[in-house]
């Protein structure tokens, strides 16, 4: 983990991942199959009532990690603490987290109410109070009326949801989804979105939600977690994230963005740099902390920044022609190339886009938008 | 990680191995054993006034095979279960094709048809049979009628009344892998032959039987192999004197009580059976291959 | 000009599967024929199964062979179950030699391993009789057994598992309140299958039951021998609708539930020898 990396993790203030107990504790947490380590030693702190995403690529380590919480995996090192009580080497139906599953993995012979029941009967709940629960969950998550169906005659969204009730009947001190999603189309997908968020809110419990879809944990997530190659990458809340990735890897995961190189020519006092970019010239940007003077460095521009305007006072920018637009209903995605042959994506206004494919253009964006980072981001791992 | 969980997890792991105890014990002493003792038995030599046996590691036994009292019923049992075969993938490749071409409930009918007999007793099936071949049975009748045999013939307790006696029991086994073969071939492939200026004969010829020939070889498997091996068959059809491999090898214990002798027998029946499905099998492997 | 003359080719079929019947449904026929010489209809009669069954070494084999069939169907389906769950977790070395001793069982002729029991019970002065031919069968049955359930298990998501344990469930617990459950149609249908199996076995149960126990195939193939009468057909009959209605209602169970056990049901005991 970069230097970097360690301040936005301990500067994580929203879901107060520095509360007086966090509800997960992972501490140098490993798994190896074979040679392979999946997971290579993370440390988080999760905190009470926090919607917490793990993303990254698949085979980042991420869904490993969730099962190892669950306690479904054994860590091959490190520790697990769920509210402060060390539980790594409990096994799974004694810890106090419950897992939704990718596949939901339902009962198929059991109905609605008796998957929502499952856990309960293992606690020997009474009757009674068995009952209202079951049907109180279910009516938290709209499948009142559903109780005698089994699994199978429901839609995907309908299973998902009893999946998810099924676990939080139990009021779990942690709620561990896994990609609870990635079996729904995408229209479905928004709605549930909405849904989780809303019944998290409601029940207050804290989430850890493994997805590789990282326009889906920005939008639910207090704090994420982008993993890579079974470390994490970077860990703050979505517009940390989002704005100041640390890696080249981290800005290309979260999102498209222009990666133009630039030479770092000088440290300024505020923390902030002069580069140099080819065709753009010198201009002051902010970045990753420690950059070197003469490193090559990495800028990044966001496509949303840039605009058809020429350069002024407080903005950089370069020349270059139209090869494509797409129209995005109200706004169009623009593809322009200098001179140089580098490629430039932008999404601009319909109303202030006078470009044409062919046209020659001028484009620029505030300075302040500009993010720097090292280009080679085998440095920033190395420095962990 | 705790070491107390470590010791847990192996302990944990022993338990687990603890569940292949039954099966592996049963095979070890209930198969694997028996097996071994007829090995040893095999190399060994018995006193036929005593009925003492003697082991040793005398390969005796086994060229006692080449004598032709026993070499008869040996030989036999291949010819019959190889013209068996044979006669199965002729009478079996037409109705796996005309299966496989029905389509919807005529095709659940028609290989419901070809199973249920299998789900009846094979005993009784063997000794429905027999009747059917015995001296002026409808069998004899039908021959005659259709001007296919004249004057007297005996069909019971001969080699071709216990061939005829395999191909009636073991038919359902070949059709079916038969069938499966043809059915997953895309009838566009034949349209497509004939379209290219084939005639049926060579469309059968140069598309559908190269393309069944993972489906022979499996047909061929389950009927040969048993068949081969075949007890209860020639021992039903066979009257005592068509005898097979099988009914040789049991006799020697049964009734002679050369242990040594038997088992030499039977190993040497094993060894062939796996020889030949070793074969079939590395066989088949090369079809799926070339058709897949 | 249509391919593969589909009409010969039907009429073919048809003329094949007739022969098929014709000499199963010739035992039934003459199992209710009043001729007791079996040549002619002479009218419907159920006598010759009133008298099978009146015949007390008839009733006493029947009994043997549902005893060796209860028998070796309960103890092949422990041997099953526990190879089923064992296989699941166990490396793929493990597995294949696991795996080779349970089909070496179904591919070895039964002629061959019988004769080895045979010798190695007399070796050790393990009487023959109802025990002995259990033993033999479960040699077989459990093999078979062991394959269906293996197949039904594979099919099964470890997450189903794995769910049922996150709520809260310990080993024994998800055992018994989902993975058993979820193992039913095809442990019914395993059972089922041997039952069948051994209610027509000949060859262990022959040589295995010594002067002690006859199960009722072997009575019949004894009979056969003799003389085939009426009241053979009889008996017959009803071993076949036994063999039958196991097997059809095994097949009924796996159209409504996946059971694992579908080559097994197509081909039948013979078959699973590839």
């Amino acid at each position: 983990m970069s230097d970097a990396a360690v301040t936005e993790q301990q500067s994580a203030g929203a879901g107060g991942g520095q509360g007086p107990v966090p509800a997960v504790r992972l501490i140098s947490l490993r798994r190896a199959y074979g040679d392979v380590q999946a997971v290579d030693g993370i440390d988080v702190q999760i905190g009470d009532g926090e919607f917490f995403s793990l993303i990254g690529p698949s085979g980042c380590g991420k869904t490993t990690t969730l099962r190892m919480i669950a306690g479904l995996v054994e860590p091959s090192g490190g520790r697990i603490e769920v509210r402060g009580r060390d539980v790594t080497a409990l096994r799974p139906h004694r810890r106090p987290v419950n897992t939704v599953f990718q596949q939901y993995a339902l009962f198929p012979h059991l109905n609605v109410f008796e998957n929502v029941a499952f856990g309960l009967r293992e606690r020997r709940v009474a009757a009674a109070e068995l009952t209202s629960r079951v049907t109180e969950m279910l009516e938290l998550v709209d499948l009142t009326g559903r109780e005698r169906n089994r699994p199978s005659q429901l839609s995907g969204g309908q299973q998902q949801r009893v999946a998810l009730a099924r676990s939080l009947v139990l009021r779990p001190e942690v709620l561990l989804l896994d990609e609870p999603l990635g079996a729904l189309d995408l229209k479905l997908r928004k709605q549930l979105q909405l849904q989780l968020k809303r019944i998290q809110h409601e029940v207050g419990i804290t989430f850890v939600y493994v997805t590789h879809d990282q326009e889906e944990a920005f939008f639910m997530s207090d704090r994420v977690a982008i993993m890579r190659d079974g470390r994490i990458e970077q860990l703050g809340t979505p517009p940390e994230v989002y704005r100041r990735p640390v890696t080249e890897f981290v800005a290309e995961f979260v999102g498209a963005s222009n990666r133009l190189p630039a030479t770092i020519v000088r440290r300024l006092d505020d923390g902030a740099y002069e580069a140099d970019c080819d065709g753009v010239g010198m201009f002051r940007a902010v970045g990753v902390p420690g950059l070197e003077v003469g490193q090559s460095a990495c800028a990044i521009v966001r496509p949303e920044a840039i605009s058809p305007a020429p350069v002024q006072t407080g903005r950089a920018g370069l020349t270059a022609t139209v090869l494509d637009l797409a129209y995005l209903g109200h706004q169009i995605s623009c593809v322009a190339e200098t001179a140089g042959g580098m490629q430039l994506t932008m999404t601009v206004h319909q109303h202030h886009a006078p470009v044409s494919v062919g046209s020659s253009h001028e484009f620029s964006w505030p300075l302040e938008s500009v993010w720097l980072l090292s280009r080679d981001d085998a440095g920033a791992r190395a420095a962990v | 990680m705790v070491k107390g969980a470590r010791l847990k997890a192996r302990s944990a792991g022993l338990a687990r191995h603890l569940l292949a105890l039954p099966g592996v014990g049963w095979t070890v002493l209930f198969f694997l054993a028996p097996l071994g003792l007829l090995v040893v038995y095999s190399f060994g030599s018995v006193n036929l006034l005593t009925f003492q046996v003697q082991f040793g590691w005398t390969l005796s036994n086994y060229g006692d095979i080449f004598q032709k009292l026993y070499l008869e019923p040996v030989l036999r049992s291949f010819a019959l279960s190889a013209a068996a075969t044979l006669a199965c993938l002729l009478i079996g490749f037409p109705v796996a094709f005309t299966i496989a071409r029905a389509r919807g409930r005529r095709q659940a009918l028609l290989l419901l048809g070809v199973m249920v007999p299998f789900w009846t007793s094979f005993v009784v099936r063997t000794y429905g049979i027999y009747d059917v071949i015995a001296d002026n049975g409808p069998l004899y009748h039908l021959l005659h009628s259709l001007g296919l045999v004249h004057g007297y013939i005996h069909l019971l307790f001969t080699p071709v009344g216990v061939g005829i006696g395999i191909v009636y029991t073991y038919l359902p086994l070949m059709i079916l892998p038969l069938y499966v073969a043809l059915e997953r071939m895309d009838p566009a492939l034949m349209e497509a032959a004939s379209d290219l200026g084939a005639r049926p004969w060579r469309v059968l010829r140069r598309v559908i039987l190269p393309l069944a020939v993972p489906g022979i070889i499996a047909g061929c498997i389950l009927v040969a192999i048993p068949a081969t091996g075949e007890y209860v068959i020639p021992q039903i059809l066979g009257g005592g004197t068509t005898l097979m491999f099988g009914n040789v090898v049991s006799d020697q214990f049964l009734n002679l009580g050369d242990y040594p002798f038997g088992a030499a027998l039977a190993v040497a029946l094993t060894m062939v059976l796996m020889g030949v499905l070793v074969f079939l099998r590395s066989r088949s492997y090369k079809a799926e291959a070339a058709v897949a | 000009m249509r391919l593969g003359r589909p009409r010969i080719a039907s009429v073919f079929t048809g003329l094949v599967l007739v022969c098929l019947y014709a000499p199963i449904i010739a035992v039934i026929v003459f199992s209710v024929d009043k001729d007791p010489n079996l040549i002619s209809w002479k009218g419907f009669t159920t006598q010759w199964y009133v008298q099978a069954f009146k015949d007390p070494q008839v009733r006493r084999d029947l009994l043997t062979s549902l005893e060796v069939a209860a028998a070796s169907t309960v103890i092949s389906l422990v041997i099953a179950i526990c190879a089923g769950l064992w296989s699941r977790r166990a490396s793929a070395r493990a597995r294949r030699i696991f795996d080779g001793m349970t089909y070496s069982r179904i591919v070895l002729p039964e002629v061959v391993f019988a004769l080895g029991l045979l010798v190695l019970f007399n070796k050790l002065h393990i009487g023959f009789g109802v025990g002995a031919i259990v033993l033999g069968h479960v040699v077989f049955n459990s093999a078979y057994a062991t394959i269906i359930i293996q197949a039904r298990l594979a099919s099964l998501s470890d997450s189903l598992e794995e769910a049922a344990a996150d709520l809260g469930a310990n080993r024994w617990r998800v055992f018994k309140r989902v993975t058993f459950p979820l193992l039913l149609p095809a442990v019914l249908v395993a059972a089922l299958l041997m039952i069948s199996f051994s209610f027509d076995d000949v060859i262990v149960s022959q040589f295995l039951g010594g002067n002690n126990a006859e199960p009722i195939s072997v009575l019949l193939l004894g009979m056969i021998h003799l003389h085939v009468t009426p009241e053979v057909n009889a008996i017959g009959t009803a071993l076949m609708l036994i063999t039958l209605i196991t097997f059809a209602t095994a097949g009924l169970i796996t159209l409504a539930r996946p059971t694992g056990a579908g080559q097994l049901l197509a081909l039948g005991r013979r078959a699973a020898r590839e």
